[in-house]
C-alpha cells in the first residue's frame, strides 16, 4: 500500500485501477486491455461499450481472474469489498466466482455442459458454495427456474441443454448466477446471439433481478441500444482503453470522443431517412503493434479537421470532466498543443 | 432410451443376418469345397463318384437357399457343424478355446482401460509439461513398434535377461504370472492408444464454453476436469472400449502365437491355413457376434453420458 489515498473509495463495490491484460503469443504480447480503471458502485448498472476485439470480454475475464493460456494480467488492482482480487490465492478465488461476483456469457447453449440436465448445473453452484444438503439446493433450484421465469419449472429442470432455445438456455444461466445472489453479475454480451424478442425479455430479466436482488451489473456489450436502455454509467473501450466515461443521458446527448461520436452515428435511427448509414472509417489497430499516439488517431475524422499533429505522437490521458472522463487531445492541452474545444481548462 | 435400445438392437439382428449370409458364402469361395473334403496324395485326383458321394453325404448338392437355410437352423440350435480336419463340432473346439482367451483379453482390455485413463487424464491436465511430452513421444514408439515384437522385446528382457517367469508352460496358463508378459505385450500399446486418444478429447473438450462456466461457478481445476471435462470426454473412449473388448475376445491372434496360448485366435488361424472351414466360418460368426453385442452395449452406455445420442436418428 502507497497510502490512505491508495485505499479504494467506501462507496464503490468493484475497484480496478491500471489493469492490463497481455496476451504472450508467437506473433508478440497483444495488449489485450491495456491499462484501464472502472469503479462500480452498489446495485449500479455499468455499461462497457465498444467494437468487437477492443477488449471487453478479457476485461470481464480478468475481474474473475479466468483468462486463459497465453494471456495473463501483468498489472493492476481488482479491488472488491476492500480486499484486491489479484492477491488472492486461487482457493479465496474460488470462493468469490459464482458466489459473490458471477457471470454470464454469449451463447448460452455452448455454456452449459451438455451432459448434465439445466437443474443439475444450478443446483451444483449451491453445492460448492452453501454446504447445505443436496435435496435442498434442489428445492431451491426450483424456485430460481420460477424465478427466472422458465415455464413448467418441474419438467424444464430436468431438460438438457439441447432440449431449451437460446432464451431458455440463458434464463438457466442466469439462474446459476444469481443462486448465491452476487454482489456482481458480470453480463458479457449476455443478449448477442438471441432473437431480438428474446433479447428485450432477457434484458428485463436481468433488470428485474437487480431489483430484486440488489446486483450490481457489469454490462457488456456492443449494442448502444441495449447500453441505453439498462446502463446507469458507460465506458466505452476502444483498443484495449478506456476513451470516454460518463453517465447514460450524458454520453448520449453529449459524446465527446470522436469515437463515441461515431458510434453513435452509426447507430440507424427509425423515421430518419439519411440516405447512408455513417460509419467509422478504418479498422481497429493491431493490439501487438500499437501506434505510439491516441489508438484512434488513424481512424480519427476530428483530428485531420483541426490539424492536431500531437495525437500520432503522445497517448493522451483519461481526463475528468462533468460527469466523467475523455481521453482525447481534443479536450487537453501539452507543452506544444492547444487544445482546440475547452482551451479555457488547459491549466486546470 | 427405450426405443433407443430397441432400435440398436434391431440393428443388431440386421448386422448378424447378413454376416451369416456372408461367412455361407465363404464356404464355396475357394473352390468345390467337396474336393477339400477328399483326403488324396499330392498330384492325385479324387475320381467324380467320390466327389458326387461326398457332395450328397455333406448336403452339397442341395440349391444354395435350402443350405443356407440349414445352416441357418443350426446355428440358432447352438450348431456350428463339425471340423472337417478335426471331426468333433466347431463349437466344441471355440468353447474347449475361450477360457484361455477370455482371460488374457479381460486382463489386457482392464489393464489397458485403467492405465490409459489414468495416463490421459494426467497428460491432459499437465498439458506440454515434461510428462506430457515424454508421454507421446513413447506412444508413438508403443503404438508403431509391432505386437510380435513387443512380445520377443518383453520375453528378450524380462525372461531372457532378467530371469523372471521362466517356469510358465504357456500351453496351461493358470496363474497370474504366466500371464504378464502376454498381457503386457498387449495392453501396453492400446493403453497409450487410450491415452492419447483421452487425452486429445479431454483438451478440445477444456476450450469449450460450459468448463468457463464451470469454472466461473467456482469450481476448482481438478473438479472441473473430473466433473465437467471427463464425462464429456469419455464418450468417445467407451465406443473405443466396447469395440476393443469384443476384438480381444475373439482371439488375440499374436499374443496367442508368439506365447503359444491354445485360444481362439490361434485356433482361427491354423483353421485357415488348413482349409478347415466350418471352423473359420464358426469363429467368424462368434466374433460377429461379440461385436455387435458388446458395440451395443457400448453404444448403451454411451447414450447413458450423453443425451444427445439418444435422439440420434
Amino acid at each position: 500500500m502507497d497510502g490512505q489515498s491508495k485505499l479504494p473509495a467506501d462507496d464503490l463495490l468493484l475497484e480496478i485501477r491500471g489493469l492490463k491484460t497481455h496476451f504472450f503469443t508467437q506473433d508478440g504480447v497483444v495488449k489485450a486491455v491495456d491499462g484501464i480503471d472502472l469503479r462500480l458502485k452498489p446495485e449500479q448498472v455499468l455499461g462497457l461499450v465498444g467494437e468487437s476485439g477492443c477488449g471487453k470480454s478479457v476485461t470481464s475475464l480478468s475481474i474473475m481472474r479466468l483468462v486463459g493460456h497465453p494471456g495473463r494480467i501483468v498489472e493492476g488492482e481488482i479491488f472488491f469489498e476492500g480486499q484486491d482480487l489479484l492477491k488472492l490465492s486461487e482457493a479465496e478465488m474460488n470462493r468469490i466466482r459464482g458466489n459473490r461476483i458471477s457471470m454470464i456469457f454469449q451463447q448460452p447453449q455452448s455454456c452449459l455442459n451438455p451432459v448434465f440436465s439445466g437443474g443439475r448445473q444450478v443446483t451444483e453452484v449451491m453445492d460448492i458454495h452453501t454446504g447445505q444438503p443436496h435435496d435442498l439446493n434442489q428445492k431451491r433450484t426450483l424456485e430460481l427456474f420460477r424465478l427466472v421465469g422458465i415455464p413448467d419449472p418441474e419438467k424444464k429442470i430436468k431438460a438438457y441443454p439441447h432440449e431449451m432455445s437460446g432464451g431458455q438456455a440463458q434464463r438457466v444461466m442466469i439462474a446459476m448466477a444469481l443462486a448465491m445472489r452476487p454482489k456482481v453479475l458480470i453480463a458479457d454480451e449476455p443478449t448477442t446471439a438471441l432473437d431480438v424478442t428474446i433479447q428485450a425479455q432477457i434484458l428485463d430479466l436481468i433488470r428485474d433481478m437487480r431489483e430484486q436482488l440488489g446486483t450490481a451489473v457489469i454490462l457488456i456489450t456492443h449494442d448502444l441500444g441495449v447500453i441505453a436502455e439498462m446502463a446507469d454509467e458507460v465506458a466505452v473501450m476502444y483498443a484495449g482503453q478506456i476513451v470516454e466515461q460518463a453517465d447514460v443521458e450524458t454520453l448520449f446527448e453529449r459524446p465527446l470522443h470522436p469515437y463515441t461520436q461515431g458510434l453513435l452515428g452509426a447507430i440507424p435511427v427509425m423515421g430518419r431517412c439519411a440516405g447512408t448509414l455513417q460509419v467509422i472509417p478504418g479498422i481497429v489497430p493491431d493490439l501487438v503493434d500499437l501506434p505510439p499516439g491516441c489508438r484512434f488517431a488513424p481512424r480519427c475524422a476530428q483530428r485531420e479537421k483541426y490539424g492536431l499533429a500531437i495525437c500520432d505522437q503522445k497517448m493522451p490521458e483519461m481526463r475528468p470532466v462533468e460527469n466523467g472522463g475523455v481521453r482525447c487531445w481534443l479536450y487537453q492541452s501539452a507543452p506544444g498543443h492547444q487544445a482546440p474545444l475547452w482551451p479555457r481548462r488547459r491549466n486546470r | 432410451m427405450l426405443a433407443y435400445s430397441l432400435r440398436r438392437v434391431f440393428y443388431l439382428l440386421i448386422t448378424l443376418f447378413f454376416t451369416t449370409l456372408l461367412t455361407f458364402l465363404l464356404i464355396f469361395a475357394s473352390g468345390d469345397p467337396a474336393e477339400f473334403l477328399i483326403p488324396v496324395r499330392p498330384g492325385q485326383q479324387p475320381s467324380q463318384a467320390l466327389i458326387a458321394q461326398v457332395r450328397k453325404q455333406y448336403g452339397l448338392d442341395q440349391p444354395l437357399w435350402v443350405q443356407y437355410a440349414r445352416y441357418m437352423s443350426n446355428i440358432l440350435r447352438g450348431n456350428l457343424g463339425n471340423s472337417w480336419y478335426f471331426h468333433r463340432p466347431v463349437s466344441q473346439l471355440i468353447i474347449e478355446r475361450f477360457p484361455n482367451t477370455a482371460k488374457l483379453a479381460v486382463a489386457i482390455w482392464v489393464v489397458s482401460l485403467i492405465v490409459g485413463i489414468l495416463l490421459g487424464i494426467s497428460m491432459a491436465m499437465n498439458k506440454n509439461s515434461l510428462f506430457d511430452r515424454t508421454g507421446i513421444v513413447l506412444s508413438v514408439i508403443l503404438i508403431s513398434i509391432p505386437e510380435f515384437l513387443i512380445g520377443i522385446l518383453l520375453i528378450f528382457i524380462f525372461v531372457n535377461t532378467l530371469g523372471l517367469f521362466k517356469n510358465v508352460d504357456p500351453t496351461q496358463p493358470k496363474t497370474l504370472d504366466q500371464f504378464v508378459l502376454p498381457v503386457l505385450t498387449v495392453a501396453l500399446p492400446r493403453s497409450v492408444g487410450y491415452a492419447i486418444s483421452l487425452r486429445t478429447t479431454m483438451l478440445n473438450a477444456m476450450g469449450e464454453n460450459y468448463v468457463r462456466t464451470a469454472r466461473a461457478k467456482g469450481l476448482n481445476f481438478n473438479h472441473t476436469v473430473m466433473k465437467h471435462v471427463l464425462p464429456n470426454a469419455l464418450v468417445p473412449i467407451v465406443t473405443m472400449a466396447g469395440i476393443d473388448l469384443a476384438y480381444l475376445l475373439t482371439g488375440v491372434v499374436i499374443v496367442e502365437t508368439v506365447f503359444g496360448i491354445p485360444g481362439i485366435g490361434l485356433a482361427a488361424v491354423q483353421a485357415t491355413t488348413q482349409r478347415d472351414l466350418p471352423v473359420v466360418m464358426g469363429s467368424v460368426f462368434i466374433t460377429a457376434v461379440f461385436i455387435g453385442s458388446l458395440n451395443l452395449v457400448a453404444d448403451l452406455i454411451t447414450a447413458r453420458l450423453d443425451p444427445r445420442i439418444r435422439l440420434e436418428k
